[in-house]
């Protein structure tokens, strides 16, 4: 028999959709160094282990400059400030939008369809 | 619920300036600088003006002056007696501590009495370099924790001095409770509420607290 972790020892997690505003559209390399280096700035390299961030590649959406990333809950005020911090990208001028904090990726998808 | 944010500093390329506010969520904006002339803005737009003033009294002069020809007046604190005369002054909105300046629990209690609101300004984080970030959002904390001790009104705003300085409700209700604040607060320091009532205060109608001739 598999031994299975129950669902309730395991750890929750809240993932942040986030759109990018800027004046020339921004790739996902960029994007990820961007956050990860405001991220340290704004929390400390211990404030990034203990969130346990995650930049999620498969769900980047280069059209529409949207993509997910993934912390825990209680991280995700100072997930938004550092991603708030973030004003350029290269040359070019950004603005970071949360657009919705969801507990699972189907939850999130459903809300921003509505 | 609607939003606002009741300091943006940008004097040019307004009608993009409203544009990405709408994009962010924010049902209003209030303009600190120059003449707000957008036609068919997409955004509510409130004149307001920003007092930076060299002498104390001079605070209290340009606000009873201002008063009847702005919907919001905010006061730049740049130093600890402009603040004082900021919240000692009833006609002020609010005032605007700049990023190292002190509010100690007289001005916080004065700043409740007088219902001066005391805004955090996201921008003053946004331009500092890393090494004084530390110092400004120290000093905040600070602040807050004053505002919080005498219950004193406050705001979150951007402080935007262009379209990309400008931050969505969700990110300013962060930097809200960062600072300390309830959730329940940051979204009443954003809401139209103070809008409404200075709106109210100007129109025709209006002759003191508690008393409006119907037309």
């Amino acid at each position: 028999m598999k031994l299975r972790r129950p669902p309730s020892a395991k750890e929750k997690k809240r993932y942040l959709v986030f759109r990018v505003i800027s004046e020339n559209p921004v790739t996902f390399s960029d994007v990820k160094n961007a956050l990860m280096n405001s991220i340290i700035n704004w929390m400390g390299e211990k404030g990034l282990s203990v969130s346990n961030l995650r930049v999620i590649r498969n769900l980047w959406d280069s059209g529409r400059q949207e993509g997910w990333v993934t912390c825990t809950p209680k991280s995700v005020n100072d997930v938004k400030m550092a991603l708030a911090l973030i004003h350029q990208i290269g040359d070019s001028k950004v603005i970071f939008n949360v657009v919705r904090v969801s507990g699972t990726i189907k939850s999130a998808r459903e809300k921003l369809v509505e | 619920m609607t939003f606002w944010d009741y300091a943006v500093l940008a004097d040019e390329d307004l009608p993009a300036i409203a544009e990405t506010a709408k994009k962010l969520g924010l049902d209003g904006l209030c303009l600190l600088a120059g003449k707000p002339e957008v036609p068919d803005s997409v955004t509510d737009i409130a004149a307001g003006v920003l007092i930076e003033a060299s002498k104390p009294d001079d605070v209290r002069k340009l606000a009873r002056k201002s008063r009847k020809s702005h919907e919001i007046i905010a006061v730049a604190g740049t130093e600890e007696s402009i603040s004082r005369a900021a919240v000692e002054t009833a006609e002020v909105d609010m005032l605007i501590p700049s990023g190292h300046t002190k509010i100690d629990i007289t001005m916080a209690k004065l700043a409740r009495k007088n219902n001066v609101c005391i805004a955090f300004s996201f921008s003053q984080l946004l331009q500092s370099s890393l090494q004084d970030r530390g110092a400004v959002f120290a000093q905040m904390l600070k602040n807050a924790g004053m505002v919080i001790r005498a219950k004193a009104p406050f705001l979150i705003v951007s402080g935007a001095l262009s379209e990309y300085g400008l931050r969505s409700p969700s990110e300013l209700t962060a930097f809200g409770s960062l600072l300390g604040f309830s959730g329940k607060d940051v979204r009443d320091a954003l809401s139209a509420r103070l809008i409404e009532e200075n709106r109210k205060r100007l129109s025709k109608g209006w002759v003191m607290p508690g008393v409006e001739v119907e037309q």
